[in-house]
C-alpha cells in the first residue's frame, strides 16, 4: 500500500489517487502488473496530455525552434575546433542574440523569441558564420511564426540533443548512443519531443540544397537525401502517429 | 462532441460497460473482464488514463461521489454523446463482421 501510495504521487494533485488506490487495493493484482501503466499514467496526467492534437504539434513547433536556436548558436563551435577564428564581434552578437531568443522560447514569449530569432539569421547571414547556423536561424523563425497558446518549453532532451548535433564527432559514441535511447524511452511517455527532433533536422534540407551542388556522383546524392530527408521525414511520421494514437478515445 | 472515428478495443469495453448504468472504477474493471471473456485484463493505470480521456471528451461523466473506508469513490456514467458513439461503434463492427460471416462463406 505505500508504494502504491508513493507511485500515486506521480499524478497531479487534482487526480483522483484515493480512488485508485482503493481499485488498485481491491483488484488485489501483482504489483509489476500494475506498476508500468501506472508509471506511465502518472507522467502522461502530468505532462499536458490532455491537450488536443493541434496544441500538440503548436508544442512540438515551439521545442523544435528551442533546439534550432541552440543548434545554430553553438554550430560555429564546430567551425572553431578545426582552427576557423570566429571570434569575430558580430560572432559574438549572434551567438548573445541567439542565446535571447533560447531563453525567451524556454520561459513561453513566442513573439520576442521570434523577433530575436530574425535578428540572429541576419546576423549570421551577415557575418557568414556557417551554412548550418544560419538555415537552423532560418527555420526556427519560421516555427515560430506558428501561434500557440504561451507554454514554457523546459526539457533538458532539447537543449542536449542539439549540443551533441553541435559536438558531433567530437562526442563520444556512448553519449550520442546515451541521447538517442533517452528520447526513445522519453517518446512511450510524450510523443512531442521524437515529433520536435524531426521537425528541427528539417533544417539539414537548407544545408543539404548547398551540399547537393557539390556532389556530382549519385549514390552519394541518395545517401545524402536520405540522411537530411528520410530520417527528419521519418522521425515526424513517427511522431505524427503516435500523435493520433494517442489522441483517439 | 459528434462521433468521428474508431474507438479503440479497451475504451469500447469501458464504454460497453457502463451501457447498463453508472459504475465505479473496480466495478468497470470487472465489467470489462467479463464482457470480453477474460480477453482485456485492464491495470488501473490504464483504465484511469480511458476514463481521463473519456471523460474529456465528454464521453462519459461523473454522476455520483461517495466515501467507501475513508476513500473517495466516483461513479461513471454513459453521457449521450457516449452512449452514440458505442452503438456507431458497434454498427460498424457488425456490418464489418457481417462481410465476412455471411451464410455460406469461410465457415466450411
Amino acid at each position: 500500500m505505500k508504494t502504491y501510495r508513493t507511485l500515486l504521487r506521480l499524478y497531479p494533485a487534482d487526480h483522483p489517487r484515493d480512488e485508485m488506490l482503493d481499485v488498485l487495493l481491491t483488484a488485489g493484482r501483482p504489483m509489476r502488473r500494475e506498476l508500468p501503466a501506472l508509471v506511465l499514467g502518472g507522467l502522461r496526467a502530468r505532462l499536458s496530455d490532455q491537450d488536443p492534437s493541434r496544441v500538440r504539434w503548436q508544442a512540438a513547433l515551439r521545442t523544435a525552434a528551442l533546439m534550432l536556436l541552440i543548434a545554430g548558436a553553438v554550430a560555429p563551435l564546430n567551425d572553431l575546433y578545426y582552427g576557423t577564428q570566429l571570434r569575430s564581434n558580430l560572432t559574438i552578437a549572434t551567438w548573445i542574440v541567439a542565446g535571447l531568443a533560447s531563453v525567451a522560447v524556454m520561459i513561453g514569449y513566442r513573439l520576442p523569441a521570434l523577433g530575436l530569432a530574425v535578428a540572429a539569421l541576419l546576423l549570421s547571414g551577415t557575418d557568414q558564420i556557417s551554412i548550418p547556423a544560419t538555415s537552423a536561424f532560418a527555420v526556427a523563425a519560421v516555427f515560430l511564426l506558428v501561434p500557440g497558446p504561451r507554454r514554457p518549453v523546459l526539457h533538458p532532451l532539447a537543449i542536449l540533443l542539439p549540443l551533441a548535433w553541435a559536438g558531433d564527432y567530437h562526442l563520444p559514441a556512448g553519449v550520442q548512443l546515451a541521447l538517442v535511447v533517452a528520447l526513445a524511452l522519453w517518446t512511450v511517455v510524450d510523443e512531442r519531443l521524437l515529433l520536435a527532433t524531426g521537425l528541427a533536422l528539417s533544417a539539414g534540407l537548407i544545408v543539404a540544397t548547398v551540399e547537393v551542388a557539390e556532389i556530382d556522383d549519385t549514390r552519394g546524392l541518395l545517401i545524402l537525401a536520405a540522411w537530411r530527408i528520410g530520417l527528419p521525414a521519418a522521425l515526424v511520421a513517427v511522431a505524427a502517429l503516435l500523435l493520433r494514437r494517442r489522441a483517439t478515445v | 462532441m459528434t462521433y468521428v472515428g474508431f474507438v479503440r478495443e479497451p475504451t469500447y469495453f469501458i464504454l460497453a460497460a457502463l451501457q447498463d448504468g453508472p459504475g465505479h472504477g473496480y466495478a468497470i474493471m470487472s465489467r470489462v473482464a467479463e464482457l470480453s471473456d477474460q480477453r482485456i485484463s485492464l491495470a488501473t493505470g490504464t483504465l484511469y488514463q480511458a476514463l481521463d480521456r473519456l471523460t474529456r471528451e465528454a464521453m462519459i461523466e461523473v454522476v455520483r461521489e461517495e466515501i467507501v473506508n475513508g476513500r473517495a469513490r466516483r461513479h461513471y456514467a454513459l453521457t449521450p454523446s457516449g452512449r452514440s458513439a458505442l452503438r456507431a461503434e458497434a454498427v460498424r463492427m457488425s456490418e464489418a463482421a457481417r462481410v465476412v460471416l455471411r451464410p455460406g462463406l469461410g465457415t466450411a
